[in-house]
């Protein structure tokens, strides 16, 4: 097992400055956020050799601001930057507040937006939330700048679609309208558990205030190697008002139409079963906020 | 190669030399000799190793030392002495907080961040319990650090007063 000890760090400030390092393969480089993964890769021996560190913290990318209509969150922007903000106020935000609200205060200080997509993990939380909201990249590389939605970047565990000599500058996510809504539910064994399963979802409603336009259900965890839009439960939703028979298919659909995985924590039945129950509570509680109904606290 | 720190601990500037890949647990523990941060899972799971950086409460197992350049940092020997305890660890004397003591440190930390950054009004259990929910406590004596949280807070809000 390789011995986790770089020998150099460097620490960027500018765009040119860093695609400099990440495009100089001489050095085995590692990309250093918030860290809170690495260490944890390291004791299960899951990182091999590293050389460098290529420490973002100086390239001023740990703004969250609204950039009407939409939000850009900075790369290196804390979870607590951003449960801090506004943004997380609205309803079309809800799941992102949600998934906020749960990892611990040690990580909510430290972690930071970029990193969280970077790991490509289907256990974290916030790709889930984020993927329900459409948001996407913008990442920066030796041919430029480029947007890349959460769809095409996840592909499996630990395997993102960025090429080695890119990074993610920030998130973006498109505007929110007042008659959208999201939630999110996380199925876990403790405080500061990896989730077993996750289910994240959006809906928008026409001018009529009832009927839903648009949807997004997505479901992540430990039983599939990235997080996953279940269409056929969108099609649930779309054209409908969200009523307790739609709230029933949605969560058989959520149920039925993923294989999901099994491993020692739970067995993929019982993993396709849960999503259908948190599908149920992230509907009720979209419902809620859609209705201004949402009395809500905290999750626990 | 070392790289250099330079950083404020519990109100005193230090500079210290540091290897890149060490932690910010490595940076107090091993050149700094603060031992109060316990090495325990070294892996962000189990929350010995609090301890606030800038005021906010951090792993630092997770973090990078260099990460700490410029920054302020405060572990559980910067809360009080022993002729004068803080008012955190006075409560978790008075409650019998402590067990086996392992979490101590961590627990006093995340309490610290708690009391030092939550809203006026009485300290709910519910908050409570998720203030230190980074924290394991295995002998799951957690009623009595509940308390003892809850009690410094009511005696730091009358104490505004």
């Amino acid at each position: 097992m390789p011995v986790f000890q770089p020998e150099h760090v460097v620490q960027p400030t500018e765009p040119d400055e860093l695609v400099h390092y990440l495009s100089d393969s001489s050095y085995e480089s590692l990309i250093l956020g918030g860290g809170t993964f690495i260490h944890g890769l390291v004791s299960r021996g899951f990182l091999g050799q590293i050389d460098r560190l290529i420490d973002l913290s100086r390239m001023g990318w740990s703004t969250v601001e609204q950039n009407d209509p939409g939000w850009h969150l900075g790369a290196t922007a804390t979870f607590r930057d951003v449960l801090e903000s506004p943004l997380t106020g609205t309803p079309g935000a809800g799941a992102l507040r949600d998934s906020l609200e749960y990892p611990p205060p040690q990580i909510t200080n430290l972690a930071t937006w970029g990193g969280s997509l970077a790991s490509a993990s289907p256990l974290f939380d916030i790709p889930a939330a984020l993927y329900a909201l459409d948001a996407y990249l913008r990442v920066i590389g030796r041919d430029g700048e480029r947007s890349m939605d959460l769809d095409d970047f996840f592909l499996g565990h630990f395997e993102h679609a960025l090429e080695s000599d890119e990074v993610i500058t920030r998130v973006e996510i498109p505007p929110l309208p007042g008659s959208s809504a999201s939630a999110f539910e996380k199925w876990d064994t403790n405080a500061n558990d990896l989730a077993i399963v996750n289910v994240a979802a959006r809906m928008t409603l026409e001018a009529d205030g009832s009927t839903c336009r648009d949807a997004r259900v997505v479901v992540a965890g430990g039983g599939v190697s990235r997080p996953r839009r279940v269409s056929e439960a969108e099609s649930e939703l779309v054209g409908n008002p969200l009523s307790g028979e739609s709230v029933e298919r949605t969560s058989t659909a959520v149920e039925e139409s993923l294989d999901q995985e099994g491993d020692l924590r739970a067995s993929a039945e019982y993993r396709e079963y849960i999503s259908g129950v948190l599908a149920k509570r992230v509907l009720r509680r979209i419902r809620d906020r859609l209705t201004g109904e949402d009395s809500r606290g905290n999750h626990r | 190669m070392v790289t250099t720190v330079e950083v404020t601990v519990n109100g005193q500037e230090r500079v210290v030399e540091i290897a890149p890949g060490s932690s910010l647990l490595d940076l107090l523990r091993e050149e700094l000799d603060l031992t109060g941060p316990r090495r325990a899972c070294d892996s962000g799971g189990c929350g010995c190793c609090t301890v606030l950086v800038d005021g906010r409460s951090v792993y630092s197992c997770m973090m990078f030392g260099i990460s700490v350049d410029g920054r302020s940092v405060t572990t559980v020997e910067g809360l009080g002495s022993y002729d004068e305890l803080d008012d955190l660890q006075q409560a978790f004397v008075d409650k019998s907080a402590v067990q086996c003591g392992y979490c101590t440190s961590g627990m006093l930390m995340a309490g610290r961040e708690y009391l030092d950054h939550r809203e006026p009004g009485p300290a709910e259990e519910p908050e409570v319990r998720e203030a230190i929910s980074g924290v394991l406590c295995r002998c799951t004596g957690y009623q009595k650090i509940v308390d003892a949280i809850r009690q410094a807070a009511d005696g730091e809000a009358s104490s505004d007063e």
